[in-house]
């Protein structure tokens, strides 16, 4: 709901939205209208655990071990959900310690391989979104055929995930504008809001 | 804004499980890792947000980095308490002039439980909030 006020959406009209938000620890599908969420998907995948796998990923093949904050970095300068970008990121060198001589190491990391590696997870983010939309009443999905997926939450910056989500769907998919501050705005407008918004919880 | 604007004592909160924000008048105020550095044999708080993100996975057996929220959810009470505390502090609202009498939105996950969602204003409560409302 923040999500959906913190972009610009009328929460209280008669339209359905579908707003995702990926954050650090959970992914949240949610369909809104008229003030309500009407239906809700929320997966404990997201980039917290895009970090995981990275780690793991660089475990395994590289035979480097890296912790949390280097995963992360890895996810930023050279993440991505497709394997195939219009304007893929140039390779990234990751440091951590080699597993086998225990010496620290640099090894370049390129954007295809952590679209593989993140494969998995995305995977599950977009059954997810396949899933809200089944559950969506009907009335509302012709609303979300003309509007379009909005993406917000940090994880929405990850290169190719609305093209993947728009292939995998069909639908126009939006990433909001500054997608990490997007819930922050929506909460304070509710705040603004704090007797009008009937939907707020006591 | 103007004169009277200091005492707004309204803010909204995205606490989240990667980064926790703070609006306040209308400006994000705090923007800051949701992470706390802790003394292990004390349990006396070091630093929170970015400065507890440095020291994360690069700690000694004295300093413990803790990251109270997982997915989503408060995971660890008493530090998700001491980082929502430490983080109102950062507005740099006059305690002393106008006790804390804050009204707060709160945002948490949809998939939250109802215990969960208590723990939440418990700590919004600690931390000074007096009149709270939460928003998916
Ligand atoms: N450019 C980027 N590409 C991919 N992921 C990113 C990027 N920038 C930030 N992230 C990720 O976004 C996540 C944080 O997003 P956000 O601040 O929306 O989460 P949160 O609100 O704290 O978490 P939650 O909503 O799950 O409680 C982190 O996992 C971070 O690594
Ligand atoms: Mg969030």
């Amino acid at each position: 709901m923040a999500a959906a006020i913190g972009i610009g959406i009328d929460v209280l009209e008669p339209t359905g939205n579908m707003v995702i938000d990926i954050g650090g620890g959970t992914s949240e599908i949610a369909v809104i209208a008229l003030g309500g969420i009407v239906n809700n998907t929320s997966i404990r995948i997201a980039g917290d655990d895009f970090n995981a796998d990275i780690e793991e990923y660089m475990r395994k093949e590289h035979n480097i071990n890296i912790g949390e904050r280097t995963a992360e970095r890895i996810k930023i300068e050279v993440g991505a959900a497709i394997d195939e970008l219009d304007n893929p990121p140039d390779e990234y060198e990751v440091l951590g310690r080699d597993m086998l001589t225990g010496i620290p190491k640099g090894i370049k990391v390129n954007y295809t391989e952590i679209a593989q590696c993140l494969d998995k997870s995305i995977s599950k983010i977009e059954a997810a979104v396949l899933n809200a939309l089944e559950n969506t009443p009907p009335e509302l999905s012709a609303d979300i055929y003309r509007t379009g997926i909005y993406l917000v939450g940090g994880g929405s910056m990850l290169r190719g995930l609305d093209k993947r989500l728009h292939l995998k769907t069909k639908l126009s998919v939006h990433v909001a504008e500054d997608p990490l501050r997007a819930v922050a705005r929506g909460t304070g407008i509710a705040l603004k809001n704090f007797d009008k918004f009937t939907f707020l919880i006591k | 804004m103007g004169f009277f604007s200091f005492l707004s004592k309204e803010i909204a909160i995205d606490l989240g499980t990667a980064n926790t924000i703070i609006i306040f008048n209308d400006k994000v105020v705090v923007d800051e890792p949701s992470i706390v550095a802790l003394e292990r044999n004390t349990g006396k708080i070091i630093a929170i947000g970015k400065k507890a993100q440095m020291m994360h996975g690069k700690t000694h057996e004295n300093i413990k980095t803790i990251r109270p929220l997982r997915d989503g959810v408060i995971a660890d009470f008493q530090s998700a308490e001491f980082m929502i505390r430490e983080m109102i502090k950062m507005i740099g609202l006059k305690n002393s002039l106008f006790p804390p009498a804050l009204k707060m939105v709160i945002c948490i996950p949809s998939g939250i439980t109802g215990v969960e969602e208590r723990a939440v204003k418990d700590s919004a409560e600690q931390a000074g909030a007096k009149e709270i409302r939460l928003i998916h």
